[in-house]
């Protein structure tokens, strides 16, 4: 599903990332830790092509995502603010996304009413501009839209940040199901270790952007990611 | 102790925005202007101050001057009021640290003593006090009349300051502001009420007995302690939060006639909301009318001829400042949200038509609204239609094109007065080309004696432009894929 060969971004000299070979199969969801710093935003955006790579590139489905935007009618993706529109209300939000996506009014409604538990009735109907919302609403508004219209591949970027605890264990259900129904690759990075073992298949360890480990999720991995942070 | 730190947290904030670190050319432009203009001011300041009694011929100098005077504070109280920015420190960072709260507030107010309207009134005054004053009342009565009005300058400040406080800047107290000052006027002028001769009569007064110009630090100072327990009284954090309620209404515009022309009118939809939403493209709207009224100052006067080079420049400029305002900033008032239209799969092809769309529609609009012009001659009806189609076919997708050279996100939360924020040197070189390119169409027909040829044929360019639309499209598309990284990456970066 995702292939990335030789792609290197470097910032003022410093190497944010140097990945060799990267292949992700089509219903695998990946998971990507690493510290502060360890390129996992940048490898996020490169893929996303939100930014130029040095060299090499990023395939989605055997297509450089440089070179056409087939890509984007199969991938959702919530990276950070940047990917709100402020000054709208979240149902103006999620309206205009679906549009774009090519949804009908039927099905984002149908969708919205699915994703009320995950949104814990404190999104939708306020009448409120989505800038004004807390950081934890805000960011339950990206991951919906980004999982709107059941994309192949949903790229989340530290989901888990600013939740609270029990929008955490909903959001793991929510990964957990949509994966079993429609078999979406997913592609989350996230500080939390406990999380990513719980809902990845694959863990990769990042560091000075160069992939440091490579794990297939297995009773002992939370361990051993343990032991891999630890000071 | 405490003030130097917090002056000098300021001065890093002021001396590492990136203002100016990235604009130089800009600093160059705006400060060789600001330093020409204020140059000129003191001169002129000096030069009408050491002529002043001779200038004066009716009544007495220094009591005219008083009125003239009035007339200052009152225009001072106006300007101030819409142009000031309240004196602030962001003070959410210091609150938690073990400082005592009045610092902070005698910080905040003291600050708000030295600002650019405040130097105005020291151009105003001291030249004055110097040529007149002292040669009529002598030295040390000048001094003290010096002090006394800086302290009334002070004094009106800090009520502007307060009554800002109290209340949000909005389209009724506008109205209602100039609605006093023409009531003020209109009373001056039909002698019914003199507004200056009772504040000129005041002024003469203290002069007189000199002792009672305390009155004036008097004043200032209550207005102080007046501010400062207001200002006491609500800083908590919560006064910081923003008003979500007042937003609500917003929520009733959601131009649903656009949906009926599909992604495009959704798109324009988007554009309308962030226009209208955001507190600097709202104010910056509040101030088109000024723009399309231009054509009143220039077209009544006699030395431009109604065939004129000069008259196709206000052609050009009633017609479509409006749409170059818009275009130039399109893309950098997207800034917040320019990665998800790059990742949402958005055609790159639907997302400038309806850029350019919206841009029409402004230059129509214009079009429309400046036709009794036509009050002025045939002439000018007929310049402006020309212009108009110029406009639309040319410059309207030109300045789209250069837009995609904008790398600085613009941060929409604040109003427009003296904000430059976002603003590059850019935008004021891309001007000259739009405005010197038409008058160089049209001037060598006007030499050679046939200047209605010169419009007909910036009217079929006009035309022309508009069929070649698509092309323009195509290349503006094509320079937004190759410059999308630099966009983005500058659009991250919101300092």
């Amino acid at each position: 599903m995702i292939q990335i060969n030789n792609l290197q971004k470097s910032y003022n000299g410093n190497r944010a990332v140097d990945i060799e070979q990267l292949t992700i199969p089509a219903g695998e969801s990946f998971g990507l830790v690493g510290n502060n710093g360890a390129g996992k935003t940048t490898l996020f955006r490169l893929l996303l092509d939100l930014l130029k790579a040095d060299s090499g590139e990023a395939f989605i489905k055997d297509q450089a995502v440089a070179r056409n935007e087939n890509w984007k009618k199969i991938t959702g993706s919530y990276l950070d603010q940047g990917f709100l529109i402020d000054f709208l209300s979240p149902e103006e939000y999620f309206n205009f996304t679906g549009k774009i996506k090519g949804l009908t009014k039927e099905e984002i409604q149908l969708y919205l009413a699915d994703m009320e538990d995950f949104f814990n009735g404190e999104v939708l109907g306020k009448k409120k501009l989505i800038r004004n919302f807390s950081m934890g609403n805000q960011q339950k508004i990206g991951i919906a839209a980004a999982m709107m219209g059941h994309p192949e591949i949903i790229i989340l970027d530290e989901p888990f940040n600013s939740l609270d605890p029990s929008t955490q264990i909903r959001l793991k259900q929510l990964i957990k199901k949509q994966k079993a129904n429609t078999e979406s690759t997913f592609l989350i990075s996230s500080h939390d270790l406990n999380h990513i073992a719980e809902v990845c298949d694959r863990v990769v360890i990042l560091e000075n952007g160069k992939i440091v480990h490579d794990l297939h999720t297995d009773n002992d991995t939370l361990a051993s990611l343990e032991s891999y942070f630890a000071v | 102790m405490l003030a130097i730190q917090f002056l000098s947290h300021q001065w890093k904030q002021a001396k590492r925005s990136s203002i100016w670190q990235r604009n130089l050319a800009v600093n160059i432009i705006m400060g060789f202007f600001i330093f020409i203009l204020f140059a000129e001011v003191v001169i002129l300041a000096i030069y009408v101050s050491d002529k002043w009694h001779e200038i004066i011929t009716t009544g007495e100098p220094v009591s005219v001057y008083h009125q003239a005077v009035a007339w200052y504070f009152a225009g001072m109280f106006t300007m101030r009021f819409f142009m000031q920015k309240l004196p602030a420190l962001e003070i959410r960072p210091y609150q938690q640290l073990p400082i005592k709260k009045r610092h902070l507030i005698h910080f905040v107010l003291v600050k708000g003593v030295f600002n650019f309207f405040s130097l105005i009134s020291l151009v105003f005054f001291i030249p004055f006090a110097i040529f007149q004053i002292s040669y009529f009342h002598g030295t040390s009565t000048a001094w003290i009349w010096l002090l006394g009005l800086l302290f009334l300058d002070q004094a009106i400040n800090l009520l502007v300051i307060y009554v800002k406080k109290q209340m949000v800047t909005n389209l009724k107290i506008v109205v209602l502001f100039f609605a006093v000052l023409s009531i003020l006027a209109l009373a001056e002028y039909t002698k019914w009420y003199s507004f200056s001769s009772t504040i000129a009569g005041f002024l003469d007064y203290l002069l007189i007995h000199t002792w009672m110009f305390t009155l004036l630090p008097v004043l200032a100072f209550l207005l102080y302690a007046l501010n400062f327990e207001y200002l006491k009284q609500g800083m908590y954090l919560e006064s910081f939060q923003p008003k979500s309620g007042r937003e609500d209404k917003y929520l009733n515009n959601q131009f649903s006639v656009l949906d009926r022309i599909g992604l495009i009118g959704e798109l324009i939809a988007l554009e309308l909301k962030l226009q209208l939403r955001n507190k600097r493209t709202r104010s910056m709207l509040m101030l088109a009318p000024l723009f399309l009224g231009y054509g009143f100052f220039f077209y009544p006067q006699e030395e431009y001829g109604p065939e004129s080079g000069f008259m196709i420049f206000i052609g050009i400029f009633v017609t479509s400042i409006l749409s170059i305002n818009y275009l130039q900033y399109s893309f950098s008032s997207e800034g917040g949200h320019f990665d998800y239209f790059l990742t949402l799969g958005l055609r790159m092809k639907d997302y400038v038509s309806a850029k350019l769309q919206l841009s029409t529609f402004l230059i129509i609009a214009s079009y429309i609204i400046t036709i009794p012009y036509i009050y002025f001659g045939t002439t000018i009806f007929f310049t402006n239609t020309a212009c108009f189609l110029f406009s639309l076919g040319i410059i309207n997708p030109m300045i789209l094109y250069f837009a995609t050279y904008n790398k600085k996100a613009m941060v929409l939360t604040k109003g427009s007065a003296f904000n430059y924020q976002g603003i590059s040197a850019m935008h004021f070189f891309i001007m000259i080309p739009v405005f010197i390119l038409p008058i160089f169409i049209y001037l060598p027909f006007k030499w050679f004696g046939n200047p209605t040829m010169g419009l007909i044929v910036l009217g079929a360019l006009g035309l022309f432009g508009l069929l070649l639309r698509p092309w323009f499209i195509k290349n503006i598309v094509g320079n937004l894929y190759e410059r999308k990284y630099i966009m983005a990456e500058g659009f991250r970066d919101k300092s």
